[in-house]
């Protein structure tokens, strides 16, 4: 816990270095190609683009670390409130396919890993490679293209009226969600049965199965437990795959989270607001891989010991 | 097929003959009040249906978006709410697929010189209010005129508007401002018609979030680069207008993401849609395909201080070398127009009467020989999407002339940004203007962006000498027609094509019309209607 502490304001320092080396110049991308040079000049100042890199650097951290996520170059509003509603709606959009991938690769996975070789498991496995196989923007314009354009069943981009939620209209989170599962669970899925074969082939399963009890009872209380510890670190994995993975899918449906506001962000070369999301999900990630270790922890008590 | 992508709607075609009838008597007059079109317009407006929101679709800003209607720049979300909430002084006439810049009243009624254009007087509009209640005078124009102007404030519009002097130009009541300039302004009617974009802000605004304007629509709420909403305005001052109850102006960032928005209903406009898109949809009896040419031209230039561009050989030997044909059926997929290596095809300046330059490669090639520049290697600074396509497709005609061209490509706002853009020799650019508008921003001396580094001093002179006439006038044409002639001969612009501008539009959807072939925002949105 200590080492994140640390980690925090080191992974600050190369966030703000990469975007401050990269080429590119806010001032010019928001006052475009037909600007004058004392408009420049002024929008410079303003934005204390002409300070020393490391004062700079200071400012943004010592702002950040107070909860303060600073102010957008491009639109002088606070980056708190511009992301307040984003963050909610990709916590939406990735909750919402965690928990469908979360509870469909276990079932399926104990399902395929019960026989494995066996007809329903080649089903399951060769119909999770197709969706591992194809990239998340493929599914997305694939299902966009099917379901929206050519039926005309579901919203094919999230069109929403200001003031309204993804929530307003459950509609719109379809397409995305299911792109999301579809690519997450086979990765998921894969893992989870992996683990699943191997409980189900250690010597205790062998010792209950000698001992008669039946082979439900087996999997439901003696494997299932033990499967499990290696499916929280397949699950957190599948999280910190989510946390990219909606930028891409958020972009396709023009759903207005996180992603999408890094996209725009990065366009405008915005530099403290991409900043600020990409230490927002740089945490996110380390709270991911902390809570996920600390449940692997609590569901194996072997693990209690050995730290 | 060609029903489908058949102009706007019946309307239109009567615009057409309309227009040309007028343009026949040549109306250069200065006087505006044209009772006759109005009462047209009038009639025109009881067959329209009242009632619907319209939804339009645009490639968005993102954290640019701004609602200042004179400051935008990145996305067509903008003007339309600009459009919405603000209205100009004088608005062009709006013409499917031409560029027609002659003035029809808008806040002002009419704008008339005296003898020797140095001073105009301006009549405004009575009983019109802004949606705060508050009424519109004079003092809200000399504002607006201000702040466009003040170059500290950065917008663009106010370099259409020079040499006025503030302190000779006089309010001379609420309803009347007589303007003085210090050079002589022929076309400041025609140039507030054309710039109908600058449009009138109430006095001592600094915040635009809300705006508040003398608009058809009145602004609701907006996410910024996300989505715009705008409500009636019941008070507007034209009776009977506008015809839609609401508008909902979205802003995508990714075009397949607004495509599927409109193939799929969510959106009833799409606007700016790209060749391949409309190559897809042509047989798709759901969307209206409407096609208009505009001033907007995509260029090569040469820069003519950098080697070896300094020889008018070698640049003529570079305009031999395009095959500008080529470069429209393959980079525009056949929606455009060639160009003739000059700006403002369609426009009243444009100097129509020289032959259209073709593909010689072999010409090419003995010019390079005679300048000493066999088997020349140079370097084209290019950029993301149709730019690279261009250049691409250039290179290879250029082989044909032994010309080796290798591409450098950098992103858009580096491509403009100061490292780049009016510093490399062989370039890319596109713009959207006049003639004069082009000189005035990119050749005469003190231009701002000087891409072909064209400095002529006599060229100058003659040019400002052409300003001061009207436009249209004989005189005006036989100065501005050898000038063109000098630039076509010897400049560094490979003007190669005039793209159509292309909108789509669900089949309900009638009115839509806009001046300058640009996007719909800058059009006329008070008669758009749903049926």
């Amino acid at each position: 816990l200590g080492a994140v502490v640390l980690l925090i304001p080191a992974i600050s320092w190369l966030i703000f270095l990469a975007m401050n080396v990269l080429p590119g110049d806010v001032a010019s991308s928001v006052l475009g190609r037909e600007t004058n040079p004392e408009a420049l000049a002024a929008f410079r100042e303003q934005l204390h683009l002409n300070d020393p890199l490391l004062e700079r650097y200071l400012d943004w951290f010592t702002g950040v670390a107070r909860g303060d996520l600073g102010t957008s170059m491009s639109t002088q509003e606070p980056i708190s409130t511009l992301v307040a509603s984003r963050v909610e709606n990709t916590l939406v959009l990735a909750l919402l396919a965690f928990f469908l991938i979360a509870v469909l690769s276990l079932v399926l996975g104990i399902v395929a890993g019960m026989r494995p070789g066996g007809a329903v498991d080649r089903f399951i496995s060769e119909v999770a490679l197709i969706g591992v196989g194809v990239p998340d923007f493929v599914w997305g314009i694939l299902l966009a293209s099917v379901f929206a354009v050519t039926f005309k069943l579901l919203p094919g981009v999230s069109v929403l009226r200001p003031g309204e939620t993804p929530l307003n209209h459950p509609s719109v989170l379809v397409l995305p969600v299911t792109t999301l599962v579809i690519v997450g669970l086979a990765a998921a899925l894969r893992m989870v049965r992996a683990g699943f074969v191997d409980v189900m082939a250690s010597d205790y399963i062998q010792m209950a199965r000698l001992s008669g009890i039946p082979e439900r009872r087996i999997v439901l209380f003696h494997a299932l437990r033990n499967a499990l510890a290696p499916t929280v670190q397949v699950l957190a994995l599948t999280l910190l795959w989510l946390v990219g993975g909606v930028l891409v899918v958020e972009t396709v449906f023009a759903y207005p989270g996180i992603g999408s506001a890094l996209v725009q962000a990065v366009q405008t070369r915005d530099i403290t607001y991409v900043q600020s999301l990409a230490l927002l999900i740089a945490i996110t990630y380390f709270l991911i891989n902390i809570v996920a270790d600390l449940l692997g922890v609590l569901l194996v008590p072997k693990l209690r010991t050995a730290g | 097929m060609d029903s489908l992508i058949g102009t706007q709607d019946s309307d239109a075609g009567s615009a057409i003959t309309r227009r040309r009838l007028i343009e026949g008597a040549v109306a250069v007059g200065a006087s505006l009040a044209l009772p006759g079109s109005l009462a047209r317009a009038a009639k025109a407006e009881i067959s329209q249906k009242r009632g619907g929101v319209l939804r339009t679709g645009h490639l968005g800003g993102g954290l640019k978006e701004t609602l200042d209607p004179m400051k935008y720049i990145y996305s067509y979300a903008e003007p339309v709410g600009a459009q919405a909430v603000y209205d100009p002084l004088l608005y062009p006439r709006f013409a499917p697929g031409q560029v027609d810049i002659r003035p029809q009243p808008g806040l002002a009624l009419s704008v008339t010189p005296n003898r020797d254009f140095t001073r105009w007087q301006m009549l405004l509009r009575r009983g019109v209010t802004f949606h705060n209640g508050k009424p519109f005078t004079a003092d809200d124009v000399l504002y607006s005129f201000k702040r466009a102007i003040n170059p500290k404030n950065g917008i663009s519009v106010g370099a259409a508007f020079p040499d006025i002097d503030f302190n000779r130009t006089k309010k001379v009541n609420s309803h009347e401002i007589v303007f003085a300039f210090k050079s002589p302004q022929p076309n400041f009617d025609y140039n507030l018609a054309a710039q109908w974009t600058f449009r009138m802000v109430p006095s001592g605004t600094v915040s635009f979030d809300p705006p508040i304007g003398t608009g058809a629509f009145k602004f609701v709420s907006w996410r910024r680069g996300v989505v715009r909403e705008y409500e009636r305005n019941n008070d507007y001052w034209v009776d009977g207008l506008p015809y839609l109850d609401g508008l909902e102006v979205y802003s995508f960032s990714d075009s397949t993401a607004r495509l599927n928005a409109f193939l799929s209903g969510q959106v009833d406009v799409i606007e700016l849609v790209e060749a391949a898109a409309v190559k897809a949809n042509l047989k798709n009896s759901r969307v209206r395909i409407n096609r208009s040419q505009g001033l907007k031209a995509y260029s090569f230039f040469m820069r003519l201080d950098t080697s070896p561009f300094k020889d008018n050989r070698v640049r003529q030997a570079f305009r031999l070398a395009t095959d500008r044909k080529r470069l429209v059926d393959q980079v525009l997929l056949g929606y455009g127009q060639v160009g003739n290596d000059l700006w403002g095809k369609g426009d009243t300046d444009y100097n129509s009467q020289l032959p259209q330059r073709d593909y010689d490669p072999e010409r090419a090639k003995a010019l390079l020989k005679a300048a000493g520049q066999e088997n020349l290697r140079v370097t084209l600074l290019t950029a993301p999407g149709l730019y690279v396509a261009a250049a691409t497709v250039f290179a290879q005609q250029a082989r044909a002339a032994g010309l080796r061209v290798d591409l450098k490509q950098v992103p858009f706002d580096q491509y403009f940004g100061n490292q780049y853009w009016l510093k490399v020799g062989f370039q890319q650019t596109d713009w959207g203007r006049s003639f004069e508008s082009m000189a005035v921003s990119t050749m005469r001396r003190g231009s701002p962006y000087n891409e072909t580094a064209w400095r002529r001093p006599a060229w100058d002179k003659r040019f400002t000498q052409g300003q001061a006439y009207r436009r249209g006038s004989a005189k005006r044409r036989q100065i501005f027609n050898p000038l063109q002639k000098e630039l076509w001969n010897e400049g560094g612009y490979i003007v190669w094509g005039y793209p159509e501008i292309i909108d789509f539009a669900a089949p309900n959807v009638r009115g839509l019309l806009r001046g300058g072939g640009q996007g719909i925002g800058l059009g006329d949105l008070r008669r758009v209607s749903l049926v």
